[in-house]
């Protein structure tokens, strides 16, 4: 459909356009924030569910951010060896499970190499990490010296241009 | 124009692309156009609905004329069925449902990330070549424009609600009443996927529960997208208590899903991405409030025919429940508003709007 608003399209606001009732929305803030403030209000409880939905939160690094990078293996360093068996058929999950239990052994030997390979790999990239941050600190540094020196020579030979 | 044939990577039948599938065709063939469902992967249930690419090139397409045929193509994922649709040499166009944002699967499913990545790439690619692009929203149309398609249009899924005519399963009703109490019943509905944030919903439950109703219980339906996330999801819930009051039914029949619906007494949703949002429309549909944060294409999906949210901090969630469940007149508003926005969107409604698009960017029928 085109993208008119008269249009009979049956589709709703468009992006960024204000949202439908406000007063209720308000209406909400109010009473959750009255909630919190009455006498018996599981505040610690509250604090325990917040931090839980805020470990939840989905990381967005840029492509150049090494330390964003190694933090996403470090996430996926601790190999779980246990394969999930849920099914809504009866029939599969008891069938998951005997598989699991059979290769249980190997799939344990295999997440226990698979992990310590992942930890490594986590370590190097700490490592690499550490060593570029400590050489932009350098090369910052020894720039801020070269403009230094330049504004130096400036200053020595008045009307002269600073080259590099 | 005498032919547009869709072509779709995996063809499962009754997801919401299949569906899709499905209407369009039928629509089409009903407008007097030739048109076939081919796909790469056909699941075994809906092998007579559709065609592989080698059949349909040995003995479809030689009956049709060349010059009068176009492909529709169903973007939801990267595939190197596109590549293959291309090489037939006709115009290709799009319907984007939408791909979800890489981010969200960084953590939890790298491969599934990186697949995401390598489908916003290929459909960049196409933005240049695609005789037209339709997206199902104006979030997806926006992506779109983006990544430099020039010429988009929006139509919306096409859901026909006389599919949710058929009865409930009887043996899930009775389970869900029979252990009914006092307590209120929330339910998300949706594959269990990071863009989804069910741990959103399980964080606003638990606030309810702590503050408003101790017997409230949440169930989720919906297969799995990503393991290690749903074992997080579990993790949490152990973590805060609710084990418990909390249900993950994971894919269920149409019967039982409507079952779902009709025992339910809130529709809550915290998803970060979505390109339409059928289940959404499913729960006005069957007269369940929805309570949901205004991401993605939820608002204009939505529209007035629910409470929309801002943030999904869990006291908003749980007090924008709560104010659902005790206020009767706001409720029946609600629900009322919810019936509306599902009549909009109905395929009575949608489906001559959709034709009306293709017949435009793709071209009439030979007979007009």
């Amino acid at each position: 459909m085109p993208r008119d608003d008269s249009a009979p399209s049956g589709t709703g606001p468009a992006i960024g356009a204000d949202l439908p009732r406000p007063d209720l929305r308000a209406r909400v803030a109010a009473a959750a924030v009255a909630a919190e403030t009455r006498p018996g209000f599981p505040e610690h409880y509250l604090e325990q569910v917040r931090e839980t939905a805020l470990t939840f939160e989905a990381p967005n690094p840029d492509p150049d951010d090494i330390r964003a990078a190694v933090a996403m293996l470090e996430d996926h360093a601790l190999t779980d060896p246990a394969v999930p068996v849920r099914s809504a058929s009866r029939a599969k999950r008891a069938a998951k499970q005997a598989v699991r239990k059979a290769v249980q052994f190997q799939s344990e030997y295999f997440a226990g190499h698979l992990g310590a390979v992942a930890w490594d790999t986590v370590w190097i990239g700490t490592a690499v990490a550490t060593r570029i941050e400590e050489l932009e600190r350098t090369v910052t540094r020894l720039q801020e010296r070269i403009d230094e020196l330049e504004r130096a020579a400036g200053e020595r030979a008045p009307g002269a241009t600073p080259g590099r | 124009m005498t032919a547009i044939h869709q072509f779709l990577p995996s063809f499962a039948g009754r997801d919401a692309v299949g569906m899709q599938c499905l209407r369009t065709r039928d629509l089409l063939r009903g407008a007097g156009y030739a048109s076939e469902i081919v796909a790469g992967a056909v699941a075994s249930e809906v092998r007579g609905e559709a065609y592989t690419l080698d059949r349909f090139t040995e003995e479809v397409l030689p009956r049709n004329d060349r010059e009068d045929t176009v492909a529709l193509y169903h973007f939801s994922i990267g595939s190197p069925f596109l590549d293959r649709v291309t090489d037939l040499g006709l115009p290709v166009g799009i319907y984007y449902h939408n791909i979800t944002d890489a981010h969200h699967f960084l953590r939890w499913n790298p491969a599934v990330a990186s697949e995401l990545l390598a489908g916003r790439r290929q459909l960049s690619q196409l933005a240049g070549s695609a005789a037209f692009a339709i997206a199902a929203s104006h979030f997806s149309e926006a992506e779109l424009r983006s990544l430099g398609f020039a010429h988009t249009e929006v139509v919306p899924l096409l859901v026909d609600f006389a599919d949710y005519a058929a009865p409930a399963d009887s043996a899930v009703v009775r389970a869900r009443t029979n252990t009914r109490h006092a307590g209120g019943e929330w339910l998300f509905v949706g594959r269990i996927a990071p863009n989804k944030c069910q741990h959103d919903v399980i964080a606003g439950f638990a606030a309810y529960r702590a503050v408003y109703d101790r017997d409230a219980r949440l169930t989720f339906v919906g297969g799995r997208t990503s393991d290690t996330y749903a074992r997080a999801l579990e993790g949490t819930c152990e973590h805060l208590g609710v084990t418990d009051a909390v249900t993950f039914a994971d894919l269920v029949s149409q019967s039982a899903l409507l079952a779902y619906y009709k025992t339910s007494d809130v529709f809550v949703s915290a998803s970060e991405h979505e390109g339409f949002g059928v289940p959404l429309l499913e729960a006005m549909h069957f007269d369940v409030p929805v309570v949901a944060y205004a991401s993605s294409a939820v608002p204009e999906t939505v529209g007035e025919g629910g409470l929309l949210l801002a943030d999904k901090d869990p006291m908003t969630l749980a007090t924008a429940v709560h104010e659902v469940m005790q206020d009767e007149p706001l409720r029946k508003e609600l629900v009322a508003a919810g019936r509306e926005r599902v009549e909009s969107l109905s395929a009575d409604r949608i489906g001559p709007v959709m034709l009306e698009t293709l017949r435009r960017v793709a071209g009439p029928t030979a007979a007009g």
